[in-house]
């Protein structure tokens, strides 16, 4: 049987994603500590722990044959790679939010929205089906400092129970995406290793 | 003038040295010799054209992945985005007195804009070929023995070509509602069996195939118990690649998958179509089809079928 590695995002998805897995039967035969490549208790199975917006790239070239990442990244990034099964964690949507006491959805004095965001693409496209001139803003953490440090009027960023949102003075004020946790696979890898692919599928299906 | 000034070269575009160049004309050498003894004739095409040759032979959705300039007179010019392109221009204008089947090759690079793709290339060094003139099984068979052998003039060892046919999947989609349909291809195209589920629960008759047929990947009994679940529409396809199949030795079959689940060049292909994987690369080092509506775009009607190996991921590969 051909061995399998799959990336998993570091942080908050990587705790999740390996209960997921030993669910399935598959847990870490190794400190994921520090090391990057981490056997399991499958020996046809390792798994490879990198930042988050890289599980994409790591499965597209072939450097892993799977990942687990979010819709959310899929969409943003919009990697080459199969998406094979959902895994049913990891809900959260992608929102745009504004001050609780500022104007929504217009500026005064027709001002056009500056918006701080990890995910510009979508920002866009999102802004752009509306018919909404909108002014992005791609910054990479504390999405929602931004308006209160006056650097956007509103943020489009992840929204789980909401509560960052809350104690930002933020207000949660449309949904552009619904996310969760994806098994993705590289095409090449799905084709040439079926049965491994089609074997972990099997075991990791509710 | 500091050297790290000239040492800028563009994202993608890569210098090759010693063994990278040596292992590329040796690839080259070693796979046109295999053209030329199966009578096909090589052209060395322009590197740039007029941008609309290559839209007209690859469809609109090539403009965002050509590398374009202006010529003097203002004219949209485009860097060499395929060969297929050129050879058919030159198929339908200088060679337009010969008669068919034309087998034509060519050798070179090929240039791609690729927005957001942190790990591609953007010039990428193909060898491929064109039959023209010709349908039915036996010209598909020629093209696909020619593609085993051009696989092993390369070194390739262990490797596998997957096969499938535009008329498998099409039946069946064009049954699917008009809005759902972009987003059921979508799901097909990623495998996504999830989606395909919820989404075409309640379906029947050929709707309801799509949630198996794209699903088929391997050797002649997947080929046969496809033939059991697909629609009357899909028979055609089905049997063709039946034909095929039959019509391989033992040693050929053992390269070959059939695999009913590619949706990405339905506008493309017109009958079987098919990408080269080997071990070691993340993506197709080859791939190809019969395009038997890409001559009449250049007005001389007539079948096509090729074929376009990656000798860059080919030399580069990593096992």
């Amino acid at each position: 049987m051909s061995t399998l590695r799959i990336a998993l995002a570091k942080g908050r998805m990587f705790d999740l994603a390996l209960e997921r897995f030993m669910k399935a039967g598959i847990t870490l035969a190794g400190d994921a500590g520090r090391k990057l490549l981490i056997p399991s208790s499958d020996p046809t199975i390792e798994f490879l722990a990198v930042k988050p917006g890289d599980v994409p790239i790591y499965v597209e070239s072939g450097a892993a044959d799977l990942g687990v990442t979010g819709t959310d990244v899929l969409r943003e990034g919009n990697p080459d790679v199969l998406e094979p099964l959902e895994l049913g964690f990891g809900h959260c949507r992608l929102s745009v939010a504004s001050p609780a006491d500022a104007a929504w959805p217009q500026l005064p004095g027709g001002i056009t929205p500056k918006i701080a965001t990890k995910y510009p693409r979508l920002t866009r496209e999102h802004f752009a089906a509306q018919g909404r001139a909108v002014d992005v803003i791609r910054i990479n953490g504390s999405v929602e400092v931004a308006p209160l440090l006056g650097l956007s009027h509103w943020i489009v960023d992840l929204v789980d129970t909401g509560h960052t949102l809350e104690a930002n003075g933020l207000v949660e004020r449309d949904v552009i995406l619904r996310s969760s946790a994806v098994l993705v696979a590289n095409r090449a890898s799905q084709k040439l290793k079926l049965d491994a692919h089609l074997r972990l599928l099997g075991l990791l299906e509710p | 003038m500091s050297p790290s000034h000239v040492a800028l070269v563009p994202p993608g575009a890569v210098d090759l040295v010693g063994d990278a160049a040596r292992r590329r004309r040796a690839l080259q050498r070693a796979t046109l010799a295999v053209l030329e003894a199966g009578g096909f004739e090589e052209l060395i095409p322009p590197t740039f054209e007029y941008e609309e040759i290559f839209v007209r032979a690859g469809g609109p959705e090539v403009v965002e992945r050509l590398i374009r300039f202006l010529d003097l007179d203002g004219r949209s010019l485009a860097l060499r985005y395929d060969f297929t392109a050129s050879i058919a221009r030159v198929a339908a204008t200088a060679f337009a007195s010969r008669t068919p089947p034309l087998r034509l090759c060519y050798s070179g690079k090929v240039f791609r804009q690729e927005p957001d793709r942190g790990a591609r290339p953007r010039e990428i060094l193909q060898v491929g070929a064109e039959l023209m003139g010709v349908t039915g099984v036996a010209s598909d068979v020629e093209l696909l023995r020619l593609t085993l052998r051009l696989a092993e003039a390369v070194g390739l060892t262990d490797f596998q070509v997957n096969v499938g046919h535009v008329g498998a999947l099409a039946p069946a989609l064009a049954e699917v509602a008009e809005d759902l349909r972009p987003d059921v291809r979508r799901w097909i195209d990623r495998k996504d069996r999830g989606s395909l589920s919820r989404a075409l629960e309640g379906a029947n008759g050929a709707v309801r195939t799509l949630l198996s047929l794209p699903f088929v990947m391997g050797r002649r009994a997947a080929l046969e118990e496809a033939c059991r679940v697909a629609p009357d529409g899909a028979g055609g396809a089905l049997d063709h690649l039946l034909a095929l199949d039959a019509a391989l030795t033992p040693a050929e079959r053992a390269h070959v998958v059939y695999d009913l689940g590619e949706v990405r060049g339905l506008e493309y292909y017109t009958g079987i179509q098919f990408e080269v994987f080997v071990a070691g690369a993340g993506r197709a080092v080859g791939a190809g089809g019969r395009y038997d509506d890409l001559m009449g775009r250049f007005g001389r009607p007539m079948p096509a079928v090729g074929v376009a190996l990656d000798l860059d991921a080919i030399a580069e590969r990593t096992t």
